[in-house]
Order: structure tokens, then sequence, then C-alpha cells
């Protein structure tokens, strides 16, 4: 009887130590070779600008067709995670003393997409869940279609080239500013983007 | 003995599992946001043009912008040390209230950073480029030639157009 319980009680801790294992069955492709991944932006040295606006003049946006774009290159068969992070200020000459200061502070509000057809195509991107300035997204590089799987991707051999299998993916980067009556000058503020294979 | 076996090895099975989801291989990148706010522009009255205590000549009233105290006064406030453009519609025409008499008008500008007016200079074609003061602050005065030959007794009313931009 007592070895039964005892056989019962193993049972049961076994699967509960298992089941916290499940999301490892997922096979990370990323994780067992260096591939390459690079993330630039699309028109180097131009910033995410919304120029020149007045005080006090309130909702000031860009939308995603004016949108700052990113591209993302990297193995077109793998998916990467993306998260994207905003300050929810822009500071006067970017000082940090003016951070919640209403006379030298604008609220920034994030709202990010991206496309991963193979182009850059904001007919065909796909809004990123942003919520407090912050979002993640999990996508393949190429856009795998409902058909079914392909097959696993090329095993590494002598002379593999992953970049022969890069694509290039996009994210779209736009937004609006609350304008209050605030000094006059300049303000930024930074976007994070930090991208890794799955 | 043999159960607590394979429960350590269910334990080194589960661990393991965790440390395969972690990956070393992030890029990053910042981007930059940024804009440049400037005030609103905003004009304020200190003083209409005066003509009732003008004596006409010709029909015409004549206000120096420069010279004349019966010269309107306007402070237009924006960004300390800005340049801006002024335009404006120098001919205008001023209609009876309450009747059919009209006033043409050809209006005269100066502008000044100091509240001076006779140091004020005249905004002509091509001089109307300037700048606010340290304090966002410039003067105008508004002058010009009033033609009446075709002036009845009574109010009229009529525009001034000013238009001024930062550069």
């Amino acid at each position: 009887m007592l070895k039964s319980v005892l056989r019962y009680c193993l049972f049961y801790t076994s699967f509960f130590l298992m089941n916290p294992d499940l999301s490892a069955q997922e096979i990370d492709f990323g994780d067992y070779f260096n591939y390459s991944l690079s993330v630039a932006e699309q028109n180097p040295g131009a910033d995410f600008e919304f120029g020149t606006i007045i005080s006090g003049s309130g909702l000031n946006s860009i939308g995603i067709a004016s949108s700052k774009v990113i591209t993302i290159t990297g193995v077109k068969y793998l998916d990467v995670f993306l998260t994207v992070t905003a300050d929810n200020e822009l500071l006067l000459d970017g000082n940090p003393g003016c951070a919640s200061d209403p006379t030298c502070s604008i609220d920034f509000t994030l709202e990010a997409a991206y496309a991963n057809r193979g182009s850059d195509n904001i007919g065909q991107a796909r809004i990123i869940s942003v919520v407090a300035n912050s979002g993640t997204a999990q996508f393949p590089v190429k856009y795998r279609t409902s058909a079914p799987p392909a097959p696993p991707p090329t095993p590494v051999y002598e002379g593999y080239d992953p970049s022969a299998f890069n694509e290039t993916a996009y994210l779209y980067l736009y937004g609006s500013l609350s304008v209050g009556n605030v000094n006059s000058g300049s303000y930024s503020a930074e976007i994070d983007i930090t991208i890794v294979y799955d | 003995m043999k159960y607590f076996i394979l429960f350590l090895t269910l334990l080194s099975l589960s661990s393991s599992g965790i440390s395969a989801q972690s990956s070393s291989k992030a890029v990053n990148a910042e981007i930059n946001i940024n804009t440049t706010v400037i005030q609103a522009i905003e004009l304020v009255t200190v003083q209409n043009i005066r003509l009732a205590n003008i004596e006409p000549v010709n029909n015409q009233i004549f206000v120096p912008p420069i010279t004349s105290g019966n010269a309107g006064h306007i402070i237009a406030s924006g960004n300390s040390n800005a340049e801006i453009r002024i335009t404006y519609q120098s001919n205008q025409v001023l209609t009876q209230i309450n009747g059919d008499g009209l006033i043409r008008v050809e209006y005269r500008l100066s502008g000044n950073d100091l509240n001076e007016q006779l140091t004020s200079e005249l905004l002509g074609a091509e001089n109307r480029n300037f700048s606010f003061n340290i304090d966002g602050d410039f003067y105008i005065w508004v002058g010009g030639r009033f033609f009446i030959e075709q002036a009845k007794p009574g109010s009229y009313e009529g525009d001034f157009t000013i238009e001024i931009d930062y550069i």
C-alpha cells in the first residue's frame, strides 16, 4: 500500500516538474548556430523628426506613412523576437531635470508596426501592440504562408553561408506628441530596439 | 531508491529546458526622436489709428507711422531673437457702415525691436525681415494715407491684414 502511494506521489511530482518544461519543446534554431542578424536605419542620420511645432498646439502626430523605417536583416526562416521601448517624454535639450516638468517636457506616445513579406510596404505592415511606450513582437524574418510547414532549415555544412538565406523585414516607428505650453527649444528622446533570434 | 533516482533524473531534465530559452545574440539600436518648439506669434493692439483730430489736406489724411502719435500701435510676441518676415496688404477700402461712402487707404508700417516709434524702420517691400528681441517682442506702428474724396459723414469699417512668419 505504502509503495503504491509513493508511486502515486512520484507520478504527480514528475508531472508538475515536467509541466513548466513544456515550452522547451519549441526548437529555437537560432540557438544552435551563429546566424547573422543586423538592424539599421533605412535612412541613416535622419532622426525620427517631428519638425517645428508650436508651443501649446496639442496633439502632433506622425503616421505610419511618414514613419521612421528600421531594417532588420537576418535568416529568413528564423523567428526574431523584437522589443521596442521609448522614453515617455521628450525633454528640452535632453535635460533629465525636465522630466515631468510641464514647462520643458512633451509627452510622447509610441506606435510601431512591422512588415515581413520581403518589401518595404506599409500596406503589408502588422501593428505591434505598444503599451506604455513598450512593445514586443515575434515574427519570422520572412513571412510564412499558411501552407503546410516547409522542410526544416538547411543543416550547417562545410561552406554553409547563412547570409545566402537572408531577408529583410521592416520596422515602422511612428507616434504622437502632446504639446502643452512648453518653453521654446529643441526637445529629444530615444527609442531603444532590441532584436534577437528566437 | 529506484524512485529517488527517477526523481533526480526528472529534475535534471526539467532544469535543462529553461536554459535553452536564453540567447546572447541580441542586436540593439537607438533612435533619436526630435522636435523644435516655437512660440505662437501673438499680436496685441495697443492703440488704434486715430483720424478724428487730423485736418485733411487735398481730401487726404496722412498718418506717418514713424512720427505721428495718431498711428496705430501693435506688439507682436513670439520666440525670443527669432527671425521673422512681416507682410501686409497695403491697399484697402473702408466702407461706410450705414451708407455708401468709401475711404481708400494706403497703409504704411514701421517696426522696431525696441518700443521706440521714432527710431522704427519703415517696412518696405524689400525691408520686411526682422527679429523678435530677447523678450520675444517686436513693435509695429500703423499709419498711412487715407483718401476721403468719396467719404460721407458716418462710421466706417474695414480690414487691415498683417502676416508675421518665422523665417
